[in-house]
């Protein structure tokens, strides 16, 4: 089954590296990249309708709307069920965990660098649960 | 009747050759080969006196050479704590009786002396010398532990609160002399805001158990610095009144340790996040960037291009670690 897959991060190398990775999986390559959470969250809502499920690859920390704000404000549309989250940090701290749990979108945490077998792991996780 | 078979060491100092015959008779009465020895006057018995080798001095009150008051001081300024026992006559029977409070240990009248007399006497004040100098030694024991002690101590009042003895360390720490202290109450040696809780603890000190008082306190210095001391009390009788006795073990030192060790481990904890979370970011960036130069096909352009993101990722990573080795250089060794 196609997403429709949101990278979101400010670092540009990342987002570089992600767009070369994501086009090599099956079902992640429907793509679009975002350097804040405000400008995703303005996608993922003017796109809401026209796609069954959005996979959304999300940086803590950026500026303008960084991840935390980002899933609050999706709370307020979004069906968990039709959006699932994955948080992407350099390093995973256990209160970034515990603080992720509290959200229903969150599927996973992903310590960066993320390689291709770990995006083609996340597909095959997703297509088992949806 | 068994004799005492006791070796005794005995000194008389008697000039009258009748009354040592009668004495030796009487000793030799009762005990077995008692060891008398002779001093005819005082001149003669200072070095046996000074030797310090008996074990009772039997001391006649009328010498050739001294007599009364002046004898007895003498004789007992030179004992070190070997039972003088005095002989005397009725004539000198008032004066005998004041000698006690000189340091005599007894008297004796030569009218009624008799063996059983006499070697009660003896035997007597020798015991009794024995357990008095225990005593004493022992009350020197305690009295040193006190002034001794590295720590300071003081003695206090319960009722008064007024300092009744402090030792050479208390001096030296509080910097309040000995008369100083003397005039002080235990409150002069807590700033003001310690007021209410000194009043709790000595509450606390007059119950059933004094060491609920015990535990670290706020004291005042003389100068003015307020010092952190860990108090252990209990309770003593000194020169018959109730009171405190306190040992006080300043540990403001010790705290500010603590305190500087818990400074120290903020900062470690800093740097230990900053290296898991923003060192992590620019060392992951370069993972990926090396991953993807084996991965993908990459034209010159690209791998120049990924070259180039390289060094920029390891500058970043340089920067934030000297930023680190600077933090650390910012702990000092306690």
């Amino acid at each position: 089954m196609p997403y429709h897959t949101l990278a979101v991060d400010d670092d540009p190398i990342f987002i570089m590296l992600m767009e070369r990775m994501l086009g090599k999986t099956d079902d992640l390559s429907d793509f679009s990249k975002f350097e804040n959470g405000l400008d995703a969250l303005n996608h993922l809502k003017q796109e809401y309708m026209s796609h069954d499920k959005f996979v959304v690859f999300l940086d803590i920390n950026m500026p303008i709307m960084d991840g935390w704000e980002f899933l609050d404000e999706l709370e307020s549309f979004a069906e968990a069920d039709k959006v699932s989250v994955f948080l992407c940090t350099s390093s995973v701290d256990d209160s970034d965990v515990n603080r992720g749990k509290q959200y229903k979108f969150v599927r996973d945490f992903l310590s960066k660098p993320i390689y291709l077998n770990k995006l083609r792991e996340v597909e095959k996780s997703l297509n088992d649960n949806f | 009747m068994h004799k005492d078979n006791h070796h005794y060491k005995i000194l008389a100092i008697e000039d009258n050759p009748g009354d040592l015959v009668l004495i030796s008779d009487y000793l030799e009465e009762m005990v077995v080969a008692p060891e008398i020895d002779h001093a005819k006057n005082f001149k003669d018995a200072i070095p046996m006196i000074k030797a310090n080798g008996y074990d009772a001095i039997l001391l006649d009150l009328t010498l050739p050479d001294m007599s009364g008051n002046e004898l007895v001081l003498k004789v007992i300024e030179m004992v070190k704590g070997t039972p003088v026992i005095v002989l005397t006559g009725f004539s000198d029977q008032s004066f005998a009786a004041r000698s006690l409070s000189m340091g005599i240990s007894d008297y004796l009248l030569k009218d009624d002396l008799s063996p059983t007399v006499l070697h009660k006497s003896i035997v007597y004040n020798i015991e009794r010398n024995k357990f008095v100098n225990e005593l004493k030694a022992s009350e020197t024991r305690y009295s040193d532990l006190f002034h001794l002690s590295p720590q300071p101590m003081w003695v206090y009042d319960s009722e008064s609160l007024r300092f009744l003895d402090v030792n050479e360390s208390a001096v030296k720490h509080y910097g309040y002399s000995y008369e100083d202290f003397m005039s002080m109450t235990i409150k002069e040696i807590r700033p003001a805001e310690e007021i209410p809780i000194l009043k709790k603890a000595l509450e606390l000190s007059k119950g059933e158990s004094p060491h609920l008082s015990d535990g670290v306190f706020k004291h005042l210095k003389k100068d003015g610095e307020v010092i952190h001391v860990e108090i252990r009390s209990n309770k003593i009788t000194f020169k018959g009144r109730d009171a405190m006795v306190i040992l006080a073990n300043d540990i403001t030192e010790s705290l500010e340790h603590v305190k500087e060790i818990e400074r120290q481990n903020e900062k470690f904890k800093d740097i230990a996040w900053t290296q898991s979370h923003i060192v992590r970011a620019p060392l992951a960036r370069l993972m990926g960037l090396i991953q993807f130069m084996k991965d993908e096909d990459l034209s010159e352009e690209e791998i120049m291009d990924a070259i180039d993101k390289i060094a920029s990722s390891a500058e970043e990573l340089d920067d934030l670690l000297k930023s680190i080795v600077k933090k650390s250089q910012h702990i000092t060794p306690i």
